[in-house]
């Protein structure tokens, strides 16, 4: 009995299994069916989205490229304004260069004429500084002949007044001599001369005052 | 420094017109080197380039000078007391000794003038004196009396 029991309850375990199993599935199956429309859905949405996002973009890029076609045609404006500017610009500094040489051909001139100047001015003062040491050594050599000259003729001069001299004054101290020994009765010294003008300057003093 | 001082320093010492000329020597030296900075360089500088009678003359009037302001300034006063002295010009027959010229120089501070700066001119054959004094000359000799 209790092997029927035990049987039976097996089978009643096997078909409660069975049905328990067989739930699972069906709300596995229908779990299943569930994700799949939600799949779908989800893809569906994306794909939706992504239609927006590639529509979007596309008119974004094609806004982009647009703005970038203006802006090329804007930047193609400025650059031809640019290059025109540039010539004028180009035209302008040349001017200017044309105008800077000149004034560097003018400076240069000048420049050169003043260096000219200068240099000539420089060999003119030279030559002068030369003229004038040649004049000044002419005029020393002159000098030193007609000092020696001059001195010579001095010298001469001298001479012949010391002669002169000598001569007069052995002859008046002959004469002087003569008259003083006549009446002293000796020769005049120079102690003498010198007692006698002592006595002299007395007696003029006391004739005159 | 008054004329008294100045006399008393120059009397025996500047008696003849060369004397003069040596201290205006030195007195021009003393005021171009008073402002030396050293001044033992500077009595050295002094005392080799004037006769010693002078340079014991300059050497009382540097000591009497407090400062190189002052020492110029005496320089210049004895200047002007030597430029002031009368000149005395003798013409004699003789070229006369050192002593014989001192002779002559007290002769004529005692009878012409007290102090004064003899000049003296020699001819030989001149027997006598001739003195030429304040614009006058006064003449005394055997040749003017033989002539005469």
């Amino acid at each position: 009995m209790n092997q029927t029991y035990n049987l039976l309850a097996v089978v009643i375990l096997g078909l409660f299994l069975e049905l328990i199993m067989a739930y699972k599935l069906r709300s596995d199956k229908k779990r299943l069916e569930k994700m799949d429309e939600e799949y779908k859905n989800e893809f569906k949405r994306m794909k939706e989205t992504l239609d927006k996002v590639i529509s979007s973009t596309r008119n974004e890029s094609q806004e982009i490229i647009l703005q970038t076609l203006d802006q090329y045609h804007d930047v193609q404006g400025e650059v031809k304004n640019f290059t025109l500017k540039l010539h004028q610009r180009v035209d302008d500094v040349t001017q200017e260069i044309v105008e800077q040489q000149k004034d560097i051909l003018q400076k240069h001139a000048k420049h050169s004429s003043q260096e000219l100047v200068e240099s000539v001015s420089t060999e003119i003062k030279s030559l002068s500084k030369t003229l004038q040491e040649t004049l000044l050594n002419i005029q020393k050599q002159v000098s030193e002949e007609l000092m020696k000259e001059a001195q010579a003729a001095k010298k001469e001069i001298q001479d012949f007044k010391n002669l002169q001299k000598e001569k007069i004054a052995k002859e008046s101290e002959n004469l002087v001599n003569k008259v003083a020994k006549k009446y002293l009765g000796k020769n005049i010294t120079s102690s003498d001369k010198h007692d006698l003008t002592l006595k002299l300057i007395d007696e003029v003093w006391q004739e005159n005052n | 420094m008054d004329t008294n001082y100045y006399h008393e320093l120059t009397s025996k010492l500047i008696t003849t017109k060369s004397d003069k000329a040596i201290i205006f020597d030195a007195l021009s030296l003393l005021k171009d080197s008073a402002y030396m900075n050293n001044s033992s360089k500077f009595i050295e500088k002094i005392k080799a380039s004037v006769p010693m009678r002078f340079f014991e003359a300059l050497e009382i009037l540097i000591s009497k000078s407090a400062t190189p302001k002052e020492l110029s300034e005496n320089a210049i006063s004895l200047e002007e007391y030597l430029n002031q002295l009368p000149a005395v010009h003798l013409t004699i027959g003789y070229e006369p000794t050192k002593n014989q010229l001192e002779q002559l120089v007290k002769k004529i501070n005692e009878k012409i003038i007290k102090q004064s700066i003899l000049d003296y001119s020699v001819i030989p054959d001149f027997l006598g004196i001739k003195i030429e004094f304040g614009g006058k000359v006064y003449e005394k000799s055997v040749n003017i009396e033989l002539e005469s």
